[in-house]
């Protein structure tokens, strides 16, 4: 026993390369959790001072535009658990012309995060995203943290909300609900741009950071569960049966890819602003973790019951759908590819699994000392209890 | 003994709440953000301190419930590993003089046996019989996620009401000793 709990604090090269071979990921994401372990056991993580970080960001825009800068105004930002967020103004030239105070954010990887994924990846894909809907414009990356520290990306600022001001929610937004006039609003926007995200062509030069499972094969399901499935081998403080038979289950399972899709990941309420006067949607947020392969993901994601809201005792996904069933029509009015109803049954357990490993895995292994709001971690792994019995519920019903 | 954990747990959140919340300046909105979730963690802490012992050795009563479940539909014992894991969990449940952390400790080593064997046997029996061992033991979870979802319903993840018990109904359905 001593000797597992022993690894997972400091990891061995080798015990690094048997989990490597056992659960093959792709390169990038591979890259990650692998620069992860890496740096498991160092010291417990503070964030740079407020000065310090001013000046490396300096050096980082400097590096990537023409004439002065200045950066003003830098300060945190809160709405995430994953990444160190901060939002400034900036005075720049931006294609020949002098601008000042646009506001811009930056997003830094901490020592840890809930979810270890790649500046890169999320560039490529918000870059791929911005003609399809709207996107915070992204300039400048670090992605290998030389100059920041840090791997980072600054972005625009775009204006709007989470969450219509009168509403309570617990953090990240989850639990939100939407008053039946602002759904009204949001849904055919929001179902309008994941039916887009999904059918966009994806051309041979595009997004290179990524693999590109095959269609006609199981390869993409493989994918993700073995992308999943080292993270909670890396990061589970204790072992659970519930994971063991999902995992199983959803390898017995595995289905076939109809149509490669870019699959947002994370395409749920809180990660997308709006204004709250029109409900118009501003921005689709939180990109990293995006991936190639089947979109049944995004909507399955939407429908997993961690995200339900009550309304007079009536259950909604995510405070916006009243059922599968209307999401479902929504997504395919608004022009989304066909939708198996079994295979959205498989990416509802797996993105349930993967809930369930976010809260009990990774949220308390990099909360452990590693980040800027461990606290925030600490609260979050509380929701693996409601998605264990989700998992059971959903395994029950499937076995 | 004096001060109980409840009183000081009470005093640390009076003064988070009352001195320390509103001394934020209110343009940090992370630290408003993180101070409440730390009141929030004690008030979890308060309710679930007194039940901390309980629980862990219903949990490891629930295991032990499930490895013997597992071996029977086998037809065979799972592993020493297991059946001497099993016997650890059921000797720190019956003894006074044991710490919380033992019985924690007893308890990882047993749901770490009782995954791996779990796993092998899956690998290693005919079919029909890997379905069996799948259902029960997805059966058998239900004890353990009500206690679970039991302890940490505060924090209001929970999606399930009908469901959902208190601590004390969750820890008075596992199984007995």
């Amino acid at each position: 026993m001593q000797d597992r709990i022993a690894l997972r604090a400091r990891p061995t090269d080798q015990w690094i390369a048997e989990l490597r071979e056992r659960y093959p990921a792709e390169a990038s994401i591979d890259e990650a959790l692998t620069r992860k372990l890496k740096r498991r056991g160092q010291p417990a993580y503070h964030s740079p001072s407020f000065e310090e970080i001013g000046e490396r960001l300096h050096r980082l825009i400097s590096a990537g535009t023409e004439g002065d800068i200045a950066i003003r105004n830098l300060r945190s930002l809160t709405g995430g658990a994953s990444k160190e967020q901060f939002v400034f103004e900036l005075d720049w030239i931006d294609g020949g012309v002098r601008r000042t105070g646009d506001r811009m954010v930056l997003r830094c990887e901490p020592a840890a995060s809930i979810v270890e994924t790649d500046r890169r990846r999320e560039f490529e894909l918000m870059s791929f995203a911005g003609p399809l809907m709207p996107v915070p414009r992204v300039h400048w990356i670090d992605d290998d943290g030389s100059v920041m520290g840090t791997p980072a990306l600054v972005s625009s600022f775009v204006a709007g909300v989470q969450k219509p001001s009168k509403v309570s929610s617990n953090v990240t937004g989850m639990g939100t609900h939407f008053p039946k006039a602002l759904r009204d609003l949001l849904v055919p926007q929001y179902a309008r741009y994941m039916a887009a995200l999904h059918k966009a062509p994806i051309a041979d030069g595009d997004l290179p950071s990524f693999s590109r499972p095959a269609v006609g094969t199981t390869e993409a399901a493989e994918q993700i569960v073995n992308w999943w499935g080292r993270c909670w081998q890396e990061d589970l403080y204790e072992p659970s049966v519930i994971s063991l038979m999902t995992e199983d289950w959803l390898r017995r399972n595995a289905p076939t890819l109809d149509h490669l899709s870019v699959v947002h990941g994370d395409f749920r309420t809180g990660n997308f602003l709006f204004e709250e006067d029109t409900g118009q949607i501003t921005a689709i947020l939180d990109w990293e973790l995006g991936y190639l392969g089947d979109r049944h993901a995004d909507l399955a994601w939407v429908v997993t019951d961690l995200y339900r809201t009550y309304e007079d005792g009536k259950p909604f996904h995510c405070g916006l759908f009243e059922s599968t069933d209307a999401f479902v029509d929504a997504y395919e009015a608004a022009g989304g590819l066909p939708i198996d109803r079994k295979k959205l049954a498989w990416h509802k357990v797996f993105c349930t699994w993967k809930q369930y490993i976010l809260s009990l895995g990774c949220a308390l292994r990099a909360g452990d000392g590693l980040t800027h709001q461990d606290v925030l971690l600490s609260w979050l792994s509380a929701g693996g209890y409601p998605i264990a019995e989700s998992l059971r519920l959903q395994l029950k019903a499937a076995e | 003994m004096q001060p109980s954990f409840d009183l000081r747990i009470r005093t640390m959140n009076k003064a988070l709440a009352e001195v320390v919340l509103p001394a934020i300046d209110p343009d940090n909105k992370a630290a408003a953000e993180q101070l409440q979730l730390v009141i929030g963690s004690l008030n979890l802490m308060q309710e679930q301190i007194d039940y901390a012992n309980w629980y862990e050795i219903a949990d490891g009563r629930s295991m032990v419930a499930m490895a013997e479940k597992v071996a029977e539909l086998a037809g065979q014992p799972l592993s020493k590993e297991l059946d001497d894991a099993v016997a650890v969990t059921k000797d720190v449940g019956t003894r006074h003089n044991v710490t919380l952390s033992q019985i924690r400790d007893a308890n990882y080593a047993l749901r770490e046996t009782l995954c791996d064997a779990i796993s092998k046997v899956l690998s290693t029996v005919d079919a029909e019989t890997a379905r069996a061992i799948s259902r029960a033991v997805i059966d058998l979870t239900e004890d353990q996620t009500s206690r679970e979802r039991a302890f940490v319903a505060k924090t209001g993840f929970d999606v399930f009401p009908d469901t959902l018990k208190s601590i004390r109904e969750s820890l008075e359905a596992a199984p007995a000793g």
